[in-house]
């Protein structure tokens, strides 16, 4: 059984950087199915010679078979395969260091004239970082732009979740095989994606998503986009990993400010300070992607309206950082009145609840 | 018959204590409460107050919470299902004591025995869903804000449940027949932190 793919499995068995092997081989043989064919020692060329480990590795059959096996799979399951020498390889992918020889992956390839952007983001996040988000990335989305992101819990998921909702284009990159799904939770994303976007993998399908695959994975995140949003991200945060891939590669980054006390935005705020671009709002991260001209952002006046008085009051208390156990004694309210003010707060959609538990202004 | 003062809390916490255990104690509600001790639950009459851990390190709802989310699964599922599920509040506290109006919660239960002597049930924490038509009369506010609050917290029937005798209770308390909006909005402050532990909704 030969086939173009399988050699290209093939080579990414023999070690890694998988493209400098590559480019020995052809080097050395011409084409990657010449050396695919070599049997014996005495084929072997006398600069491969001396690299010992891959002259074992040449002619080590059960390699050869291990390729097959992943090859049978691959046809099994409906994976699509590109690599590195194909045309629809994404463009900026190619360029980083480093870059995965193979893809695996469900779904269409991005043509060459959309742009993308890399959302990342922490899984533990508050209710303030899900929503905005999910609302940049809607927003986004309707100007065409493509997200890319890693299908996990938290940020990750919500940036999906709102790129579909706006029917634009999405990448997920997984840590395991594309057939993987994993974490469960999103498997209605999962499949989503697959119908109306991309899911990727540099890993073969079966493998099972394993610690280290997930720092690997965020090169690719990093290397997808022309641009990085860091929406919520906590100082030692598995985000901070991707932020540095793409600083080595030069992409843009966009940090999305919160409070100062806050635990979650700890990281974000140290990227501004060291002098990322603040994205308040979509239009800042279009603009820095050269995409739109300036414009007037709406502020959010007003969200007061629609309120009660005692409604209005405890609202408000609660947006300038005052904790609810404090609030019957400032404004005199029954203890138990304000847990009905704030249930009530919470059924309109204004207040909403953080991972802790703790109520918060969404709005 | 309510006598002497037990139990825990004063001062700081988003609930006051004083108030839930009124609402308990008169309408014999069971009742979780969320605290950073691990307490043995207390039955008293064939109801029963309880105080678990709501996750490993007992910090979940004072933030600085350190356990993954499989920790906090874990230990939810390891709170008996009984207990759980038959519980009316869930309710994170600190751990002190607090005195509570005897005079009050025995006139409140004297008013129930009135109420419910042609029923099985003989307070607000063992009433039915079959009595609810009878014995909960609500406002036209008040139903449509619980049809919202089940759209919201994408809840099931039976925590619903648990609401409207809460809110029953709540009503007793200021000795009114008709239950008010505000009267389920407090009854759904007291379940929606368990809603919020079980499935996550931020």
């Amino acid at each position: 059984m030969y086939s173009d793919n399988l050699v290209h499995i093939w080579v990414t068995l023999l070690g890694r950087p998988a493209g400098k092997i590559a480019n020995l081989l052809v080097e050395n043989y011409g084409s990657l199915r010449e050396a695919y064919l070599v049997g014996s020692y005495s084929d072997v060329t006398c600069e491969l010679r001396n690299n010992r480990l891959l002259c074992q590795r040449l002619l080590d059959e059960s390699i050869k078979d291990r390729a097959a096996r992943i090859y049978e799979r691959v046809l099994e399951k409906g994976v699509k395969i590109t690599h590195v020498f194909r045309e629809d390889y994404p463009e900026d992918l190619k360029n980083i260091f480093d870059p995965p020889f193979v893809l695996y992956y469900y779904g269409k390839l991005p043509d060459k004239n959309t742009t993308l952007l890399s959302v990342v983001g922490s899984r533990k996040c508050s209710a303030y970082g899900r929503k905005v988000t999910y609302d940049m990335c809607f927003n986004i989305a309707k100007h065409g732009v493509g997200i890319v992101s890693g299908m996990a819990k938290g940020i990750d998921a919500r940036a999906h979740a709102g790129c579909l909702d706006a029917e634009g284009y999405t990448i997920a990159v997984l840590g395991g095989g594309p057939d993987n799904i994993y974490p469960m939770e999103n498997e209605v994303i999962y499949y989503r994606i697959k119908e109306n976007g991309l899911v990727l993998s540099e890993h073969p399908p079966g493998t099972m998503p394993l610690k280290h695959h997930f720092p690997a994975r965020n090169r690719i995140i990093a290397g997808l986009g022309k641009g990085l949003l860091v929406c919520e991200a906590g100082k030692k945060s598995g985000a901070m990993i991707t932020v540095n891939f793409a600083i080595n590669e030069g992409r843009d980054i966009f940090s999305v400010p919160g409070n100062i006390d806050s635990s979650y935005s700890e990281g974000c705020n140290s990227l501004i300070k060291a002098g990322a671009c603040i994205a308040t709002s979509h239009i800042d991260v279009l603009e820095g992607l050269n995409l739109v001209e300036g414009r007037k952002i709406a502020g959010t006046v007003g969200w007061l309206n629609g309120l009660d008085k005692e409604e209005a009051v405890v609202a408000d208390l609660i947006y300038k950082g005052v904790k609810i156990e404090e609030i019957s004694s400032i404004t005199g309210l029954d203890s138990a009145r304000v847990v009905a003010i704030t249930t009530i707060l919470e059924v309109k959609g204004i207040l909403g609840r953080d991972r802790h538990g703790n109520l918060q202004v969404v709005i | 018959m309510m006598e002497g003062f037990f139990i825990i809390q004063k001062g700081k916490a988003m609930y006051s204590l004083k108030r839930v255990l009124e609402i308990a104690l008169s309408g014999k509600h069971n009742c979780i409460f969320f605290g950073s001790v691990d307490l043995m639950p207390i039955t008293i009459e064939k109801f029963f107050i309880a105080c678990c851990l709501p996750c490993k390190c007992g910090r979940f709802f004072r933030g600085a919470c350190t356990c993954s989310d499989l920790d906090i699964q874990y230990t939810l599922a390891n709170i008996p299902s009984r207990q759980l599920n038959l519980s009316d509040m869930y309710v994170p506290i600190n751990d002190l004591r607090q005195d509570v109006d005897c005079e009050r919660i025995n006139a409140v239960h004297r008013m129930q025995e009135r109420r419910y002597r042609n029923n099985k049930s003989k307070y607000n924490g063992n009433l039915s869903r079959n009595g609810f038509e009878k014995y909960c009369r609500m406002d036209f506010e008040a139903q449509e804000f619980l049809k919202d609050a089940q759209k919201f917290f994408k809840c099931s029937m039976t925590d619903m449940d648990k609401v409207v005798r809460v809110a029953r209770t709540i009503a007793d308390l200021e000795f009114r027949e008709t239950i008010s909006r505000f009267d389920v909005a407090e009854a759904l402050g007291y379940v929606s932190c368990y809603l919020h532990l079980k499935r996550r909704i931020v």
